[in-house]
């Protein structure tokens, strides 16, 4: 067995530089929410408090509205997961994502005129007050009010996690950053809780949590908004320039899909290294991402690999853990490895250490074939079915569009707009803003296989990879910082949204409604203040050490959020009968029902995996179940009081103040 | 279509909201949009873009992107932005002039009430 290898010094120079830059571009884009904040905070006391303060006095124009709900439905997981999903699985990724043709039109469209109409009609700031005055009865703000508490509480860890992560990525080579974690991890090595987690991490959950939480409780919903605006903006902004460098690198879209059509899916294995010279002692750290040739079968070209970890050789040891890695087998991949080496480009394996490759595995569907990226239902590790069989890729259809207009958090954005007018311009620009930045994701991270080959271990590293790559290469550095504020921004923009959503349910739902009614504006403003923050903290610190199973808990509380609400809301919107009893059996029916369907598959599957009846996501049989007891409860029970029909849908009912 | 201009379940009944009745119409627009592009792309790709592991021939590529791609996805897309666009644009009726003059005298009278305070 024999390891060749090349050093690279200049991809380390580069690496440092685009560092700084990032740590630059982070820090002025701190600053400039941090100002946005302070001005809406001298806003709030020339207003109304809480009208000001949780729905920004229901006055958000054309591009405010526009952007702040197209950054509230665009989550860390739409530059972080996405990206990865396209990376693995290539062009079917187009297909999975289909549905946001209707996002902008189910999303905003579906709702918004009538919900917008009724919360001005009744005055209402938060989603379960326009309930209450729906339905003239507490009972089902009370329901409404716990489930939106209890379920974005959870949604809100593992979108702390995920920022911090980023945040981890983005400064990982920043020298100040290291010493920094550093010294945190020396001031929490005796704290029990806090010496569990890994001090830079911590760090980013510090940082991510300290930014958020001020500027969120200083400037309530208008900061919120003012940021989404900004961080709307760089999302825009940042997707079109990685488009632009990634055709111009790539050759052009055509040569990159015909290339993305010969490749073959790799192999997953394990790699351990070890030491040639056993008398040495010093440690050897051997970079993530680097290659290694093994020569190790007679008469056949050599095995090419690609390490997805960092490997380390610790001080008087001989061997690195195993480490991820994957053998890379189309001829294309080879070759530009070739020419990387060539123009001493590829950060490879030293040459005093010996590589030894185990458990190796080969995709379950896929695997040999060329085509497989560009075909549906696409290339799976895990199952012989491949990626996106057509029943699971219909449900995502469906589910993209439904799914969002049901989230509480997006329905509070459409109480907020000032007028119709407003409304339609909105409509008409958020269809392009989502075309153009969904549509631009794909083609850029089909591409990106094409760029860089073999992260198949770790595919959610290629937001960050690429991001430097391109402005590497184009001898931008700065521009790295820019591209990798964008997952960033989406993450902080869900994360304040629903914040505040939790803090108003507290503060206007349980204690004003359920408590002190009459209570003064001054501890009101001290409340809410008071709410957001210990929220931010609580959740800071659940964030330390949260469960693994990051992406299905945002998933679960997402779609349990949706299967709650969209069909009462719905019904309770364009249905004069509805009533306060069947608004609560379908709230209940929908969540217990899709909550049933998850039980299941954790008892059937024996993990943390929904029970997919009949090939579709728990989520819309949620939405049927809630269909169809909301349907039958309210034609079994007396319709809602004349009063309150005659106020939401009779002719020339007034606003409320 | 044939709408309801007054409440007929219950025992009274009452005028309807022009504004709620436009509601109600924009949402059939919404619903026979949605369910086009279901039926278009779903179809469409169903039948082409999924490939048998051992079929041979190689993908069909235009302009860039697999065939299916552009006829299964990208066209009922960009149908779907034209016509949204032209919904809300055109169609939605701006129908809440009562609502912003009733909410303009509201805000005249707080602050008149707020100017005599101070």
């Amino acid at each position: 067995m024999r390891l060749s290898f090349i050093d690279s010094p200049t991809s380390f120079v580069l690496a440092i530089s685009d560092a700084n830059a990032a740590l630059v571009t982070f820090g002025l884009y701190s600053l400039i929410v941090l100002g946005l904040a302070i001005l809406s905070h001298r806003l709030l006391s020339s207003r109304s408090f809480l009208a000001e303060y949780f729905l920004g006095s229901r006055s958000l124009g054309v591009w405010p509205f526009m952007f702040t709900f197209a950054a509230t439905s665009a989550s860390a997981g739409s530059f972080a997961g996405f990206p990865s999903l396209i990376y693995a699985h290539g062009w079917v990724l187009a297909l999975w994502i289909a549905g946001y043709m209707m996002v902008p039109l189910i999303g905003m469209g579906l709702l918004a005129k009538r919900l917008n109409r009724m919360a001005r009609q009744s005055g209402s700031i938060t989603l379960p007050e326009l309930m209450y005055s729906r339905f003239g009865h507490g009972s089902v703000a009370v329901v409404a009010t716990t489930l939106i508490v209890f379920l974005l509480t959870f949604y809100l860890v593992p979108q702390f996690k995920i920022a911090s992560i980023i945040l981890q990525s983005l400064m990982a080579d920043v020298p100040i950053w290291h010493q920094s974690a550093l010294l945190l991890g020396a001031m929490t090595s005796t704290i029990p809780y806090l010496n569990q987690a890994d001090p830079g991490y911590l760090l980013g959950l510090l940082s991510f949590s300290i930014m958020v939480i001020a500027y969120t409780s200083l400037g309530g919903f208008r900061a919120v908004v003012w940021t989404d605006v900004l961080q709307g903006i760089v999302m825009f902004t940042g997707v079109i320039i990685m488009l632009v460098l990634v055709l111009q690198q790539v050759g052009g879209l055509s040569k990159a899909t015909n290339t993305l059509a010969k490749m073959t899916p790799p192999v997953l294995c394990d790699a351990t290294f070890s030491r040639t010279e056993k008398t040495a002692t010093e440690p050897i750290l051997i970079p993530s991402e680097s290659w290694f040739e093994l020569d190790d079968s007679e008469g056949k070209p050599k095995r090419l690999f690609r390490i997805n970890e960092i490997a380390r050789i610790l001080e008087k040891k001989n061997d690195s853990k195993p480490v991820k890695c994957v053998e890379i087998l189309s001829q294309y991949e080879r070759d530009l490895f070739q020419s990387w080496k060539e123009k001493k480009k590829a950060v490879i394996v030293p040459a005093n250490v010996l590589a030894k490759v185990s458990n190796e595995k080969p995709y379950q569907h896929g695997a040999g074939q060329t085509g497989v990226y560009v075909s549906a239902p696409g290339p799976n590790f895990n199952d012989v079915n491949g990626f996106l069989p057509i029943a699971v890729a219909i449900s995502f259809f469906m589910y993209w569009a439904i799914g969002g207009a049901g989230q509480p958090g997006s329905m509070v954005r459409l109480m907020a707009f000032d007028s119709v007018k407003t409304l339609k311009r909105a409509l008409a620009l958020l269809v392009i803003y989502f075309g153009v930045i969904y549509v631009s994701l794909v083609l850029i991270f089909c591409c990106s296989r094409v760029l860089i080959p073999g992260l198949d271990q770790t595919p959610d590293r290629i937001m960050p990879l690429l991001s430097m790559h391109l402005a590497s290469t184009a001898g931008i550095p700065w521009l790295g910082g820019l591209l990798m504020a964008a997952p960033f921004a989406a993450a902080m923009s869900t994360v304040d949204s629903f914040m505040l959503m939790i803090s108003s349910s507290l503060v206007r739902d349980i204690y004003q409604r359920g408590f002190n009614p009459d209570v003064s504006e001054k501890t009101v403003k001290r409340l809410s203040y008071f709410c957001t923050v210990a929220i931010g903290v609580i959740v800071m610190f659940a964030a330390v050490n949260s469960p693994k199973f990051l992406q299905i808990l945002i998933v679960f509380t997402g779609g349990g959020l949706s299967s709650a609400f969209l069909i009462p809301i719905f019904y309770a919107m364009y249905w004069p009968r509805f009533n306060n009893t069947a608004a609560i059996a379908s709230m209940l029916a929908g969540f217990f029902s899709y909550l049933s369907l998850y039980a299941a598959g954790v008892y059937i599957h024996q993990a943390a995996k929904p029970y997919l009846l009949l090939s579709q996501d728990p989520f819309l049989w949620g939405l049927v179940v809630s269909a169809a007891v909301g349907y039958f409860v309210c034609k079994a029970t007396p319709p809602a009081p004349l009063g309150i029909q005659k106020k939401f849908f009779g002719r020339g009912q007034q606003a409320a103040q | 279509m044939n709408e309801p201009s007054t409440q007929s379940e219950g025992e009274a009944t009452f005028e309807y909201d022009p504004a709620y009745l436009n509601a109600l119409r924009e949402l059939y627009v919404m619903g026979r949009l949605w369910v086009i592009s279901l039926v278009w792309s779903m179809g469409y790709c169903a039948l082409f873009a999924y490939r048998s592991p051992d079929a041979n021939e190689p993908v069909a590529i235009i302009w860039g992107v697999p065939s299916w791609v552009l006829w299964g996805i990208a066209l009922p897309w960009g149908f779907c932005s034209v016509v949204t666009i032209w919904f809300a644009l055109f169609y939605i009726k701006q129908d809440d002039a009562d609502l912003l003059a009733a909410e303009a005298l509201l805000e005249e009278s707080f602050k008149k009430s707020e100017s005599d305070v101070f």
